[in-house]
């Protein structure tokens, strides 16, 4: 691109790059999280970003609130602003005493304790609400929701920028352009999954980058390929060979979080399978105990349909029956996730 | 001002310090509400003037160079999160470890089964974190003021060595070598640096409380059935099984790397329960999560067997030939009918009533082969030597008549809250599916472990659920890597190392089966090692800390014993060394010979033993003359000590893996970067402080001592024996050892030596091994097949190392007959620490190994950053704590304070909280202080086959806490709250 580039071709790309990320197998590790944090945002000023991150459902989320933050499209296909995250959402940076602790004389006096980055004691930080869940014993529940920039085929946080500095790649993955970004934060507010993040150093705005430089030399991102329970998947989703395409395009199992949001996001989330709920007198039903009315706020109506084949597949692998849809979330090869991006990081 | 201006004049000026202090604040919202103006409309950008020319992508060489290194290496980490070792890339940049990735090399068993990648969690993802974190030791470290006071000043390598040498050899004097105490060094410190330290204590003739026992790590019911505890699976065999267990575990926290088997097994069509008294994260995996209360596992598992039996779901055949349920028990006594009763033979000869020839025949004792019907059911009168009739029925049919007596579902649904039709359903799975357990730790910690692992083994063994693909449970399947060799050989493999160690072992079995040939090699492999255990300076942890820690006022208290036990443990001790069940070797020093030094590798007692607030610190310490720590990290306990070395950490050392079972693969860890400040590997340490014990031992004119075997030792050749004379000098020299050994025993493939361990960075072990190891795992190693225990027991009808011969289920030893669990029973948690509302449940943090990671600030960041303690949000708002209220808990003993966390997740009764590092609590004050860890008597007993200690199983654990009743209170509130929960919760 040479001239000033529209929006509408910012916002294009040749194919699109897409991650499957399967809740039932997700422990909520924070494997990708520490993979995300090592490689990119240890630089000074990145310190309270998570890229990659993971929070307990229902929760607050992170950051936190963020589903009641707005932004998003309003009803003529603009994008509108939200309320922007800050330090604390955004999981704090916090600082610990270990001087006053280890080696100033204070034998037992002194307890290693956290602090914010704002200096005060904190009541909110990254994953504050880890496995706090909702229902009644005997019966609660909860899941993990791992999360990352959706590179949205319809990224308002694109539209929103004012320095043009937001562009989509030619393989979808969604990058803001650090010499064109002026920190004015409209993408923050405009990214109705807050994943967006102000660098009060660089005085720019950054967000996952999806690892291209990893992408570029054949190497599935870091959140992706370090995942330990083996969640994810990642290819272009109209690679008809690819994990992610026959997920979410043949068997319709991979659905993106809040489809509402109209920002068409290209990560997608297998339901999770719940424990068998118990009934009154301590019987098991034959349900799942994860509300599906809780799944549907996050997935939408289409998580029933997707949960049930899920089920019918597994029961076909019970009875001894071949299932190419549990073959597929099993994924025996696990570099079989990775459609061509399965070259070692060295 | 214009909107423009309201936008972008601010930005320019907000600095860091300006956003951290604003965040939060609404102030760094201003004036982006308004900005819906100024977004603009697709296709009609506004850029800035310099925007002529636009190229989109030159800037993201910014990123592109944070993804660059100057050098990968082979890494890993010896943590014992046990599937232990996982393959890891190690990159660096100018002289520091950026970060880690890993390697991903490990192939499925076969292409039916998920293979093994990527292997490794959030703690190896993130391990390079640690080696520069703010608790890290760069220099030799001594006190300043008083013990514990928390002052340091540098010193140099040569007084460190020189204080510890010193202090070593004023022991000697005074009271001898035993009175130099290597306290329980753990595998954290590297498998090369516990070879180093189990080689010093031998050499030193000092003595090492056993560190599996020490920490309960030791699964009682596992060895009182088969006489062994090393066993296990690959983590693949899960898919093989149609049922997954996993009880007294939690997974999801502590084995992310083959967490992903389960949840793949579940696609696959297996089923999984979680047997656990909360909802924790591994439920998310599960069909079915039984909330057993704490501590009532046995009552569960005793109704699921009597359900099995009474529906006639067992299996007879395997119960006949696999365990002890056919040998004939006397009525009169209740113990087993013996040779001697019939005026014949072996103490040990036990009886079958064979339903064939219709009369009593010897139960074979070399083979669980028999030419007949052993009877399960019935009773026949005997007559004895004596001329007097006795009758005699098999324990299966005291068994069926105890379950139906004592564990119908209806009544153990009482005790353990679990609803009859479910027990039953459950059952019936057991009985009809291949069933694959999983058993964590927390049930060696359970001061009834041993009962409810017995009954969970008994479930698995009416219904033939061992010995075969997919089935079995998992315990310490440790491949005999060369770590076990070359901690006791005397010179290395090139020179007949190896054989110095295998020819006594020879001898003794010749010697042993001229005696006995029944006797299984196993059983050889056992005896040598309880030999080696008393040489190698092993002693048992219980002695050692009721004389020594203080223990005896914790362990006597009478309102905390075990309601059926008429003696004080104390008594049951001294009883135990009269009755021979003990010997000196592992019951010293005596209480007169209070330990001198004490030196701790990678040990932190302050959150490892329970209640070492007021034992180790109150009581240990002060009796110390030298307090030494050998470590990379200012551990709680580090911090009480006079001395503080350096030790070199994982990346900065070669090292390699201790291979658990659950993954089948060795690891190299190369050394990447150069130790931080002057911190050196531990093998190095050990060299230079021998070294130093030479020098100063000469120039006190000490000549020689006298080893854990009775022998004279020269302290003039400590460092040439140490180092087999200059062959192990360092890291890599051991681990090259190690390789060769395990190349030469056929543990590593043939041909597959250290140099080919630098290029692959791994290897997939070919065995299990030829000694000890080995034999207890009793299946040869298919590399194209997932690996399961006892296969040569049960295809092969090989005895089991027990004293019936058989995996055994009634124990006939007087002690246990006196307590009631001859056969497996329940029984409810000792009021240890007093009667409270709460059950504590407790177990490993997410996102640290131990304490490894837990004050480190990147990992702390991971969450609260500090501990919590989850407490049921409805019963927390009943007592008005709200979330990250902080709270007392405390018992009869003592109290900690720390943070709660109310979570759906966590039952009524209960309150979790994970080990924590105690500096991270009030006055250093861990929920640890409250726990007493009483170890359960009746498992001193001895002289019985299995019940005999060898070094990391047999007797019991000073490490009992799950389960243990406690209360909380918001600390500043009222204690209205306390009693309205009591007369709530009956207890």
């Amino acid at each position: 691109m040479s001239a000033v580039p529209s929006k509408q071709e910012l916002k294009s790309s040749k194919r699109q790059l897409a991650t499957v990320i399967d809740l039932s197998k997700c422990m909520g590790c924070q494997t990708c999280t520490v993979a995300c944090k090592n490689l990119w945002t240890q630089r000074e000023g990145t310190e309270h970003m998570r890229w990659a991150n993971v929070s307990t459902c229902p929760g607050k989320g992170y950051p936190k609130d963020w589903e009641q933050k707005g932004g998003g499209f309003d009803g003529e296909g603009r994008p509108q602003p939200g309320r922007l995250t800050n330090l604390v959402d955004c999981g704090d940076n916090f600082q610990f005493n270990h001087g006053e602790v280890l080696g100033a004389g204070n034998a037992q006096g002194k307890k290693l304790e956290p602090r914010s980055a704002r200096g005060e004691v904190p009541t909110w930080g990254y994953n504050w609400d880890e496995d706090q869940g909702k229902g009644d014993w005997p019966n609660p529940y909860f899941f993990y929701m791992p999360r990352k920039c959706n590179h949205c085929s319809n990224a308002p946080c694109i539209d929103a920028c004012s320095r043009n500095a937001i562009v989509k790649r030619d393989d979808g993955i969604v990058v803001i352009e650090q010499d064109r970004c002026e920190g004015h934060r409209h993408c923050v507010e405009a990214c109705p999954y807050s994943m967006i993040y102000f660098n009060p150093k660089s005085q720019k705005s950054e967000k996952c980058i999806d690892c291209f430089p990893r992408v570029e030399k054949g190497v599935a991102p870091a959140c992706n390929r370090q995942c330990v329970g083996r969640t994810r998947a990642y290819g272009y989703l109209d690679d008809p060979e690819s994990q992610v395409h026959k997920l979410v395009k043949q068997w319709k199992v991979a659905l993106p979080l809040h489809p509402e949001f109209g920002t068409e996001p290209n990560v997608y989330y297998v339901p999770p399978m719940s424990p068998l709920a118990y009934d009154t007198e301590g019987r098991l039903t034959g349900a799942g105990r994860l509300p599906i009315e809780v799944l549907e706020g996050y997935f939408g109506p289409a998580v029933r349909g997707a949960l049930d084949t899920i089920i019918a597949e597994r029961n076909r692998r019970k009875r001894g029956e071949p299932s190419e849809l549990m073959d597929l979330l099993i994924s025996r090869r696990w570099l079989d996730r990775f459609a061509e991006f399965t070259a070692e990081p060295i | 001002m214009t909107t423009s201006d309201r936008t972008c004049a601010p930005r320019a000026t907000l600095g860091r310090r300006d956003f951290l202090k604003a965040s939060g604040a609404l102030g760094l919202s201003l004036g982006l509400l308004q900005l819906r103006a100024l977004v603009p409309k697709p296709g009609l950008a506004q850029p800035g003037s310099t925007d002529a020319a636009v190229s989109y992508g030159a800037w993201e060489d910014i990123y592109r160079d944070e993804w660059k290194w100057d050098a990968v290496h082979w890494g890993s980490h010896t943590n014992q999160c046990a599937p232990g070792g996982c393959s890891f890339r190690v990159y660096s940049r100018d002289g520091m470890v950026w970060r880690e990735e890993q390697a991903a090399r490990s192939a499925a068993s076969n292409p039916a089964y998920p293979d093994f990648n990527p292997q490794g969690c959030q703690k190896g993802c993130g391990f390079h974190q640690v080696l520069a974190s703010p608790e890290r030791v760069r220099f030799p470290l001594k006190r300043v003021g008083e013990r514990g006071g928390g002052k340091w000043k540098r010193v140099s390598w040569d007084e460190a060595l020189g204080d510890v040498a010193d202090a070593i050899l004023d022991a000697h004097e005074s009271q001898g070598p035993k009175s130099f105490v290597f306290d329980a060094p753990h595998i954290h410190a590297g498998t090369v640096a516990l070879d180093g330290a189990m080689r010093v204590t031998r050499l030193l003739g000092a003595i090492m409380p056993d560190m599996n026992v020490a920490i309960g790590d030791d699964m009682k019911g596992l060895r009182q059935t088969f006489g062994k505890m090393h066993m296990g699976y690959t983590a693949d065999n899960f898919f093989d099984a149609e049922l997954v267990i996993l009880t007294n575990a939690n997974p999801s926290y502590t084995w992310p790397a083959i967490y992903h088997f389960i949840t793949e097994a579940r696609y696959n069509g297996s089923e999984i329960a979680l047997l656990a008294p909360d909802y924790n994260p591994t439920a998310l995996a599960a069909d079915f999560h039984l909330p057993l209360r704490t501590g009532t596992d046995a009552a569960f598992w005793l109704s699921v067997c009597q359900v099995i039996v009474e529906e006639g779901l067992h299996q007879p055949d395997f119960v006949r030939e696999q365990t002890d349920l056919a040998i004939l028990v006397r009525k009169d006594t209740g113990r087993y009918l013996r040779a001697p009763d019939l005026g014949r033979g072996r103490e040990d000869q036990l009886y079958f009533f064979d339903e064939g020839s219709d009369r009593v025949v010897e139960a074979p004792r070399g083979t669980l082969e028999f030419d007949g019907v052993q009877a399960l059911a019935g009773s026949h009168v005997v007559e004895l030597a004596d001329g007097s009739e006795v009758e005699v029925t098999p324990g299966f049919e005291l068994l069926r008549s105890k379950l139906d007596r004592e564990h119908r579902p209806e009544q153990a649904s009482e005790v353990c809250g679990i609803h009859p039709d479910v027990i039953r359903d459950f059952a019936r799975k057991v009985a009809t599916k291949r069933t694959c357990s999983f058993i964590g730790f927390t049930s060696a910690k359970q001061y009834h472990g041993d009962l409810m692992e017995r009954s969970l083994l008994l479930a698995m063994g009416l219904t033939g659920n061992w010995g075969k693909p997919g089935t079995g449970f998992n315990c310490f399947l440790i491949p005999e890597t060369g770590f076990q060799a070359v901690s006791a050989m005397n010179s290395p493999l090139e020179r007949w190392g190896l054989w110095g160690l295998i020819a006594p072992v020879m001898a003794k079995s010749l010697w042993m089966k001229m005696k006995d040939p029944s006797l299984s090699d196993e059983m050889v492999s056992i005896a040598f090692q309880q030999k080696a255990t008393r040489e190698m300076g092993s002693v048992f942890p219980a002695f050692y800390m009721y004389n020594h820690a203080g223990y005896d006022e914790l362990w006597d208290r009478s309102e905390w014993q075990d309601p059926s036990l008429d003696r004080s443990f104390g008594q049951y001790l001294k009883d135990s060394v009269e009755r021979g069940y003990w010997d000196e070797a592992l019951t010293g020093p005596g209480p007169d010979e209070p330990p001198q030094v004490l030196m701790l590798m990678a040990h932190n007692p302050l959150r490892r033993e329970r209640s070492a607030h007021q034992t180790y610190v109150e009581k240990l310490f002060p009796k110390l003359k030298m307090l030494v720590a050998i470590d990379p990290r200012l551990s709680s306990s580090a911090m009480y000590c006079d001395i503080v070395l350096p030790a070199a950490w994982y990346y900065e050392k070669t090292d390699m893996t201790l291979t658990f079972g659950m993954n089948p693969y060795t690891c190299l860890i190369e050394q990447a970067v150069e130790p931080q400040g002057e911190a050196t590997p531990e093998w190095e340490i050990f060299a230079a402080l021998l070294k130093k014990i030479e020098e100063r031992a000469g120039a006190r004119g000490m000549k020689s001592f006298e080893d854990n075997a009775g022998d004279r030792q020269q302290y003039a050749d400590l460092h040439e024996r140490f180092t087999m004379n200059g062959h192990l000098s360092n890291h890599e020299d051991v681990v090259r050892e190690f390789a060769a050994v395990a190349e030469h025993t056929g543990v590593f493939p043939k041909g597959f030596d250290y140099e080919r361990l630098k290029q692959e960075g791994q290897v997939r072990v070919a065995s299990i091994g030829p000694g000890y190891a080995g034999h207890a795992a009793a299946n040869e190693v298919d590399p194209n097949a997932p690996f399961y225990s006892l296969r040569w027991h049960v295809d092969d009808k090989l005895i089991y190392p027990t004293y019936a011969r058989r995996a055994q289920f009634y124990i006939d030893h007087e002690w246990f007959m006196e307590a009631g669990e001859a056969l497996p029973t329940h029984k409810e948690t000792p009021p240890i620490g007093g009667i409270h509302p709460f059950r504590l449940i407790s177990g490993h943090i997410r996102a640290s190994i131990h304490c490894l990671q837990a004050s480190n600030p990147h990992f702390l960041r991971l969450h609260r950053g500090q501990p919590v303690l989850f407490v049921n949000d409805r019963v927390a708002a009943e007592r008005g704590i709200e979330d990250g209220d902080m709270v007392r808990m405390f018992n009869d003993l003592d109290e900690a304070e720390m943070m709660v966390s109310t979570s759906a997740a966590v039952g009524h009764d209960q309150v979790v909280i994970y080990m924590w590092e105690p500096y991270q609590y009030k006055n250093w004050k861990s929920h640890d202080a409250l726990l007493v860890g009483l170890p359960k008597a009746i498992q001193l007993a001895g002289n019985y086959g299995q019940l005999d200690y060898q070094m990391t199983s047999g007797g019991p654990s000073p490490s009992t806490d799950r389960g243990l009743r406690v209360d909380i209170a918001k600390v500043g509130g009222t204690a209205a709250g306390q009693h309205a929960a009591q007369d709530r919760r009956p207890v």
